[in-house]
């Protein structure tokens, strides 16, 4: 899950992080820009930040007006650079061409940087444990310079179980070449990010850049952060960092009625499979046949009654669908429990699009037998091969 | 010989009396799997499936009834505290279904069981099946058939598939191993690779992957350098896009690492046959010499 940078940044100051002072404005009207704004008469500069779920922002521009997504600018002028962004459409090189419409703008003031560094941990799946890696050379693509400057960055593994320690923080304030009061500020820092890190369930906390301020200071200039979706039962807080506005919107659906392992492709063809190996082979293999998946639905091996209705009920609303192909191998879930949830939906919902039905393990014969009954017009095979062939002809057919 | 479980196995279910626990025990029990106990803290005492006694604590089961493999079936914010618990008593042999592990407490499992007498399979997985001798984990039986092929594989519905097709065209198993889908899962590809390579039983290997991270190139390089039996491998995801999360939490392609040409390219550099499709995986078992 991605956490915006106000957010991230609340996050970490609870963490005892510097970070710039700021205010979020949440909706795009005069009263709630001036609000915002009141909290920051004394300053005759601003920073201006569009909140959108990708970097790049300040490098990146707004489609309508060609201006960046990250604006130094007088105060005075800050009511009309937030009202230049909401609702505008952001480009960054992380949001392809489509970029992302903006609903959120976060003012922060202004911070008088001497040195700019890079500072990130995570979790490297492939040494399976959390890596942190920090630079000197800050605001810059960081995996750029560990390829052209690697003496220029640091990274270590930390152990999960000891956590970071006081000597590895001071690995990184020495890389910094910092002195004094900042060199224990940085350790300090480090410390808390991991707890941060650790008691958040962060996947990511990248802050960059971290900057060292004229008078001496650390502050975290920007924020990304991921958290672990899985780690929600013990975080109430969680919720409260969702954006809806952030999902693609059938995802976001889809979320809502419980199901949340659903991705948005560009093909006509609706899946609907148990299993997240078995839905991603169901992709292949019509791809291998000729055929475009409209989307990728694992409907997990435990899924309920209500699940796969919702799961149907979503892949039949989707205005590109052209057939829909079900692949199920049960393990735990029975076939006859899919194929009633197909049957319910169509009680509100009509079956206007081809269906082909591939059943096989738990409850097999049970669900091609219930299938039969219902009158459906769905066929049913238990050979993915044939079902796959099936599906593609007969959308083909339906054209 | 069947890798890790056998007929002599005593399995303990921890989470026995909630509804995954009564289901799959009862399933297991009903292939011949040696079930000796559960655990449901609070629940001690009592008797499930007829005779199955349950017990408070992992450390009194084992003291009652000399389990050698945990069956683990609780609900995630449960899951690492009842692996914590197995590892502690030196149980030798986990087996963890359970979805949604917080990848932090996985992290911190994996350096426990550094230097312990456990081997954890899972989570998020399907457990594992050694066809005519024992079941762990809901991996359907009527499938499998005893025999000489060794399947390992993140994905629970995929080994099934693999299972369902070998078993079709008369190939049976040694051992089916579920590895789970998660990011840190406590048994590696290389894992169950070493193992299959040293078992008298297993002739052929298959190994199926997906995109994300890196642990079939990694798995590549070991059987270049290690495994003396012939391998034929199944990667899924070719057609997904960059930056998504399919369904495991573990497959996602970031950038250009994870792709499932990445690791196709590696396995076949290390002499592995790929199936390019799910439908072949059988076919392509049939061709192996041997």
């Amino acid at each position: 899950m991605n956490v915006h940078e106000y957010r991230a940044k609340e996050l970490l100051k609870s963490f005892h992080i510097s970070v710039p002072f700021g205010v979020c404005i949440e909706e795009n009207t005069s009263s709630a820009i001036a609000a915002a704004l009141r909290a920051f008469e004394n300053h005759s500069k601003v920073v201006v930040k569009a909140q959108i779920h990708a970097g790049g922002r300040g490098k990146g521009h707004f489609k309508e007006n060609g201006t960046s997504g990250v604006r130094l600018v007088e105060t005075e002028h800050a009511s009309e650079a937030a009202v230049g962004m909401f609702g505008k459409t952001l480009m960054t090189n992380q949001t392809g061409t489509d970029g992302k419409i903006v609903h959120k703008v976060y003012v922060t003031e202004t911070v008088a940087v001497a040195r700019e560094f890079y500072l990130s941990l995570l979790i490297d799946r492939d040494r399976q444990c959390p890596v942190l890696m920090a630079s000197d050379s800050g605001g810059c693509d960081v995996e750029t310079v560990a390829q052209t400057h690697p003496e220029k960055v640091l990274m270590f593994p930390v152990d999960p179980l000891l956590g970071l320690q006081a000597f590895q923080a001071r690995r990184v304030a020495c890389l910094f070449q910092l002195s004094g009061g900042a060199f224990n500020e940085c350790v300090e820092l480090l410390l808390n990010l991991y707890r941060a890190f650790a008691a958040s369930d962060a996947y990511l906390i990248e802050i960059n850049p971290l900057v060292l301020t004229q008078d001496g200071h650390l502050s975290a200039l920007d924020c990304k952060m991921q958290l672990d979706d899985n780690a929600r039962f013990r975080h109430e807080n969680f919720a409260s960092f969702d954006d809806p506005n952030e999902a693609e919107p059938t995802e976001a659906e889809a979320k809502s009625v419980g199901i949340h392992n659903y991705v948005a492709l560009d093909g006509d063809i609706a899946c609907l499979a148990n299993g997240a190996g078995l839905g991603m082979a169901t992709l292949d293999l019509l791809d291998a046949l000729g055929g475009k998946a409209a989307n990728f639905l694992d409907i997990g091996d435990t899924a309920s009654a209500e699940q796969i209705e919702a799961g149907f009920r979503i892949l039949l609303k989707h205005p590109k669908t052209r057939g829909v192909f079900v692949n199920i191998f049960g393990g735990t879930l029975p076939c006859d429990r899919v194929v009633q949830g197909l049957i319910s939906v169509t009680e509100t919902v009509a079956l206007r699009v081809p269906c082909v039905m591939r059943l096989m393990g738990n409850h097999k014969n049970e669900g091609l037998t219930l299938l039969k009954r219902s009158g459906l017009s769905a066929i049913a095979t238990e050979d993915l091969t044939t079902a796959a062939k099936a599906i593609l002809r007969e959308t083909k057919a339906a054209l | 010989m069947s890798i890790w479980i056998d007929q002599t196995s005593r399995v303990l279910v921890q989470g026995i009396t909630g509804h995954a626990g009564m289901m799959h025990s009862a399933s297991c029990l009903a292939y011949g799997t040696q079930i000796v106990g559960g655990v449901t803290p609070g629940k001690g005492g009592e008797v499930v499936h007829g005779n199955i006694p349950v017990f408070n604590t992992v450390a009194e089961a084992c003291k009652a009834v000399q389990p050698n493999v945990s069956f683990i079936a609780v609900p995630a914010p449960h899951a690492t505290d009842a692996i914590l618990e197995a590892i502690d008593a030196e149980i030798r042999l986990i087996v963890c279904l359970t979805e949604g592990l917080p990848v932090h407490d996985m992290l911190r499992i994996r350096r426990y069981l550094v230097g312990s007498k456990t081997r954890l399979i899972g989570p998020n997985g399907p457990g594992l099946i050694a066809p005519g001798k024992c079941k762990v984990g809901i991996i359907p039986n009527e499938i499998c058939k005893e025999g000489s092929v060794g399947i390992v594989s993140r994905s629970g519905t995929l080994l099934f598939e693999a299972i369902y097709q070998l078993t079709s065209l008369g190939y049976g198993q040694s051992t089916c191993v579920g590895i789970g889908g998660d990011p840190v899962v406590g048994t590696s590809f290389i894992d169950v690779l070493k193992a299959f390579d040293d078992d008298p039983q297993t002739e052929v290997i298959v190994l199926i992957g997906e995109i994300g991270g890196n642990a079939e190139e990694v798995a590549a390089e070991f059987i270049r350098q290690n495994v003396r039996k012939p391998v034929v491998g199944y990667i899924a995801g070719r057609r997904t896009p960059e930056g998504k999360r399919m369904g495991h939490a573990g497959a996602m392609v970031a950038g250009n690492t994870g792709t499932a040409l990445s690791k196709i390219n590696a396995l076949q550099t290390a002499g592995v046959e790929i199936a390019q499709n799910v439908m072949d995986i059988g076919r392509i078992v049939a061709k192996v010499p041997g």
